[in-house]
């Protein structure tokens, strides 16, 4: 019953997606209206709707479509690749990782998209290859895997923290960046983490058999004939690249990870080749969403998306945890 | 054929099994029994390179089954391990993944690789079935499917390790019967079995392994009157025979 709803379920998040992006567009201290967009898309950043809208809200929109997909599918195939539904790349501390290497590149003063795009990236990888180590090492079970990710992620925070009082120059790492906002978002650094995002989407959407084979567990996978490791390994280094250009110009934006593709699981079930693009769709156009809630719902006051996002993914988490107590064979 | 030369393997270079040497003939059922922890299903593991060998070489058909790539190796030896997850996924996506040796770029199924999972379900009697999520079948139906898994495999070897536990007594017969048929058609099976009365009726070649070494190796007849498998298990083996062949039952061995 699962298979019949997939191309309807598609079909929403689509269409949910785009009128978020559309409104995202439009809504704001200035309002736009759709003629107005049609005009400014056309002559490019002449008047001042036209500025506002090529330079303030199309890298914004942009950033929250792109963040979240990035986000939505890391969360998915990390919870695929270590078999644990509860995990998620801010949960296990990834997200921490590259926060810890964008702070130590903005402490240095190297600030170009590209290489606040790469250290990120590389604070990712780093984070998951120490996580899936320990866990290697230890033989550790699921949980196991998850509580040392909690504390690493603290560890990482904290250095994180401890850096940004050193060196309080570092404007960037206001709040914001501790909660995940996008105000303060430009082209040039979206750039960057917008080719690491596609690139990693791309790879990641040809390889939904092999994604799929390697969650039959580590034995029937080699068994099929897949090298685990390896594998194993090109998909963390995969979701470490999407998280990790998501962080760089997104901040520590948490939950998306774990709640999107545990509600695309649900509606379509797990099946790699629908759900990493249906989490891509429907994380693009939830992140949307919020972002345009947190700015508009307090105008003039704009929340931090990140804020909007922890109040309905902590209660989220909670709800998830409950449930798996109840038995589920599949949660 | 089969054969295992002086193999030694094991977890983080402690062995488990010591200097293996075995072979196994084609076409038939080989069922390797011993008592828990004597490595049996490290063998099994050994063989499909899970756990890596520290010594010693595995030759099927006179090649050297470690020195092909992993996926050259799973079109020759099909592998149900004993732990099988249910994942959240239908039969017929589950049977495909047999065909995942044989993938190509762009990594997708194609047309033969689906009437090749057709047919290993059909085989299987699970046709009907194909659509069904995993997780809604009963254990003796989520193993057929398994073993349709690694019938779409198409490999000449197929190792399973306990296929029968948590099978209640009509599927494990059904079983017994697959496994038959299996071996008739001309593939070759070995299990790890757990219960000794259906190793026994089951094997043409029963392997016995005790501490990580092989005791004894041969017919079932030969290892009953060998004594070494009511060695291996400390237990009396008492055949019996009845209108439907020979069945087996067991009894401590006395202490004297």
């Amino acid at each position: 019953m699962k298979n019949k709803r997939r191309p309807v379920v598609m079909l929403c998040a689509f269409i949910i997606t785009l009128i978020s992006a559309l409104f995202s567009l439009c809504l704001g201290a200035a309002r736009i209206s759709l003629s107005e967009l049609y005009n400014a898309l056309l002559n490019g950043p002449v008047s001042s709707q036209g500025y506002i809208l090529w330079y303030v809200r199309m890298p914004r929109t942009a950033a929250c479509l792109l963040s979240g997909m990035a986000l939505s599918v890391s969360g998915a195939v990390i919870q695929a690749v270590l078999n644990n539904k509860l995990a998620s790349p801010g949960i296990i501390g990834v997200n921490s990782g590259a926060g810890l290497a964008v702070t130590i590149c903005c402490a240095f003063g190297l600030l170009s998209g590209w290489t606040v795009s790469a250290a990120a990236f590389i604070g990712a990888m780093l984070t998951v290859f120490l996580i899936v180590f320990a866990a290697q090492k230890t033989g550790a079970s699921r949980t196991t895997v998850i509580l040392g990710g909690v504390a690493i992620n603290s560890l990482l925070n904290a250095l994180s923290e401890a850096l940004t009082t050193l060196f309080p120059e570092i404007a960037m790492l206001s709040s914001d960046f501790r909660i995940g906002d996008f105000s303060s978002v430009t082209a040039s650094r979206l750039i960057p983490a917008g080719i690491l995002i596609a690139a990693a989407l791309a790879l990641l959407f040809t390889l939904s058999n092999d994604l799929d084979v390697l969650s039959l567990g580590e034995d029937t996978a080699r068994g099929l004939g897949m090298p685990v490791r390896r594998m194993r390994t090109v998909f963390l280094v995969l979701a470490a690249m999407l998280a990790g250009a998501s962080v760089s110009f997104a901040g520590l934006l948490g939950f998306v990870g774990l709640l999107v593709p545990h509600a695309a699981r649900k509606l379509i079930g797990s099946d790699s080749r629908y759900l990493l693009p249906l989490c891509a769709i429907g994380g693009a156009g939830f992140v949307t969403l919020c972002d345009l809630a947190a700015r508009t719902l307090f105008a003039p006051y704009e929340l931090a998306v990140g804020i909007l996002m922890a109040v309905i993914g902590g209660p989220f988490f909670l709800f998830v945890l409950l449930k798996r107590k109840g038995g589920h064979a599949d949660a | 054929m089969l054969e295992i030369r002086n193999l030694s393997a094991g977890y983080s270079s402690v062995p488990v099994l010591h200097d293996i040497s075995l072979s196994i003939p084609s076409g038939k059922i080989t069922v390797i029994v011993g008592p828990n922890g004597c490595g049996k299903s490290t063998l099994l593991k050994a063989l499909v390179g899970i756990i890596p060998c520290m010594s010693g070489e595995v030759l099927l058909g006179g090649e050297h089954l470690h020195r092909l790539t992993t996926q050259e190796q799973a079109k020759r030896i099909a592998y149900l391990p004993q732990d099988r997850r249910i994942p959240d996924t239908t039969v017929m996506r589950l049977v495909l993944h047999g065909r995942f040796p044989y993938l190509g770029y762009p990594r997708r199924y194609r047309h033969e690789d689906v009437q090749t999972a057709l047919s290993a379900l059909r085989r299987m009697g699970i046709d009907t079935l194909a659509e069904q999520p995993l997780n809604t079948l009963s254990g003796g139906m989520r193993q057929k499917a398994y073993i349709a898994m690694a019938l779409a495999q198409a490999a000449p070897v197929i190792l399973m390790d306990e296929p029968n536990a948590f099978l209640d007594i009509s599927h494990q017969l059904q079983l017994s019967n697959q496994v038959r048929e299996l071996a008739e058609d001309g593939k070759t099976v070995i299990l790890v079995l757990h219960d000794l009365a259906m190793a026994l009726k089951l094997a043409d070649h029963l392997v016995v392994i005790k501490d990580g070494r092989v005791l004894h190796h041969g017919s079932p007849d030969e290892a009953l009157r060998s004594g070494s498998l009511s060695g291996a298990f400390n237990v009396k083996i008492h055949p019996i025979q009845t209108p439907d062949g020979r069945q087996y039952y067991f009894t401590p061995l006395e202490r004297n």
